[in-house]
């Protein structure tokens, strides 16, 4: 079947398939394109959410730019940062859209296995998979609550 | 008795202006002052005056578009000569209104920062801040998470982190307006009494007038990015010279009058309720504004024969608020508030003799 395609098109996309189909770079690279954003928006809000006088504070105790935010800012959005972080595996974790296209034998993510195996009808075997994979986004998901209510407290 | 101590903050002619505002008006418009060596200076006025900014200009937090500041001799900021040193390398220390004490650490933490920012010693630094910890009373909460303090408590914690640096200057941003009364009223006292001991050159906003004459030796009251006056305290409550200071600090019966005779010292003048003896400062321009604080009145048993400045009144209504009493008293159509202590107790309707003491009747520059 002709390709509908130009050929140009087809030979740049063939080449750079070649770079990143079927290798591991290529599924984080996705994911994080996918991620970021979100995670990004997060950690800005909690940065605004920091009151200035606790930087200032550390202005006028003698502290310079760089101590000030290690020792202040760092510290104070540590726990969004482990928020972020959680909540950005646990969505890449169970991804499915951005992944099956880019998946090969060596690289295969629990998401596209369990579709791999419902394919093939082992569905015992999907199902294991499955709870496997609901126990690490459970556990993932307390933790980040946990992380959560220390932002809180923080206040 | 504070003239021969050296300048140790001296702001001059300074003006800052809000770029944000969509029409901008000066937020400081021309502010000078010294303040001498172990003085308590306040910058007192209502919200959005700019003494906050002011502050924040000597802090460092704030660039202001002219002027110029010197601590202890060295500037700080001067537009002329393009000097600005950072915050960090000014020798100052400030408390913020919301105590900014960083809940991340522990109170000790807190009040060591300042110390490891100037890499004191380690031995040196854990005991300057039990020092510190023991001026503010909170030696037996040194390990303490901050989050776990009071707010009487986190205060304490962010003066003793101001306090632990042996700064030249404290600057102190309403610290005591987040306070309770009850607590307001304790933490005024202890921060007189660690002004006294310590003898840090303080300057200190507040829009409080009650605690800026308590703690001062000399209050600028502001309005509108200006220092409207500039003495201590006890020259702005019973002498001022305008009207607004009079307004501001204390309660006023305040009315029009024309100067008759002018003496040394003293002025005789007439008003809607007579024939006035008063006071009369350095200036006096023909027709003012005469002030008598309610307090200053007092009020006694009606008589036929009156000296100067004693005038037959009656008393329309009077309210008990246990340890005064507040009157309203009419003298010839015109309505004077008397404030006298509880000891004595008239009803309205009462015929009084109403005393101005002439020491006491203030002329303002209108």
């Amino acid at each position: 079947m002709p390709s509908p395609w130009p050929p140009s098109v087809c030979r740049s996309s063939k080449l750079a398939s070649g770079f990143v189909q079927n290798t591991l770079p290529a599924i984080v690279l996705v994911l994080l394109i996918k991620e970021v954003p979100l995670g990004v928006q997060m950690l800005k809000t909690s940065i605004l959410q920091i009151a200035p006088e606790l930087e200032e504070a550390g202005g006028t105790s003698g502290a310079r730019f760089s101590m000030i935010f290690r020792r202040i800012t760092l510290p104070l959005i540590a726990p969004m940062f482990g928020s972020v972080f959680i909540l950005s595996f646990v969505a890449a974790f169970r991804d499915i859209s951005a992944t099956i296209l880019l998946v090969g034998p060596n690289t295969k993510t629990m998401a596209v296995m369990m579709i791999e195996l419902a394919e093939e009808g082992r569905f015992e075997a999907t199902a294991v998979v499955g709870v496997v994979l609901s126990f690490v986004v459970l556990a993932l998901t307390l933790a980040m609550n946990w992380l959560r209510g220390r932002v809180e407290i923080r206040g | 008795m504070t003239d021969n101590r050296p300048p140790m903050l001296e702001v001059r002619d300074l003006h800052k202006t809000y770029e944000s505002r969509r029409t901008p008006r000066p937020a400081v418009d021309g502010v000078s002052f010294t303040v001498r060596a172990g003085e308590f200076f306040t910058l007192l006025g209502p919200s959005g005056c700019g003494k906050t900014t002011t502050l924040r200009c000597v802090a460092g937090l704030e660039t202001p578009e002219s002027g110029t500041i010197l601590i202890d001799g060295m500037e700080v900021y001067s537009r002329d000569s393009r000097t600005q040193i950072p915050t960090n390398r000014r020798d100052i220390s400030m408390v913020f209104q919301s105590y900014a004490v960083w809940p991340h650490m522990t109170v000790s933490g807190n009040v060591s920062f300042p110390l490891e920012a100037m890499n004191t010693p380690h031995a040196e630094a854990r005991k300057r801040v039990m020092d510190a910890l023991e001026v503010v009373g909170l030696a037996d909460f040194a390990d303490r998470p901050a989050t776990q303090l009071s707010g009487g408590q986190q205060q304490r914690v962010a003066f003793a982190r101001a306090i632990v640096k042996n700064a030249k200057i404290l600057l102190l941003d309403e610290p005591l307006s987040n306070l309770d009364a009850q607590l307001r009223e304790q933490m005024r006292t202890e921060l007189h009494a660690l002004h006294k001991r310590l003898g840090t050159t303080t300057l200190y906003v507040t829009h409080d007038q009650d605690e800026a004459l308590r703690l001062s030796d000399r209050v600028a009251l502001m309005r509108d990015g200006s220092i409207i006056e500039l003495d201590t305290p006890r020259a702005l409550y019973l002498s001022p010279d305008k009207e607004f200071t009079a307004r501001f600090i204390g309660q006023g019966n305040i009315w029009d009058c024309a100067i008759r005779e002018l003496h040394e010292g003293a002025a005789v003048v007439d008003s809607k309720i007579g024939t006035v003896i008063a006071m009369a400062g350095a200036l006096t321009p023909k027709s003012s504004r005469l002030m008598v604080r309610p307090e200053h009145i007092s009020l006694q048993s009606s008589r036929q024969n009156l000296s100067p400045n004693e005038y037959h009144g009656q008393i329309v209504s009077s309210a008990f608020s246990g340890r005064t009493l507040d009157y309203v008293v009419v003298v010839n159509d015109m309505e004077l508030r008397v404030q006298s202590p509880s000891v004595e107790i008239r009803s309205a309707g009462d015929y009084v003799t109403v005393v101005l003491p002439p020491e006491r009747c203030v002329l303002l520059l209108s």
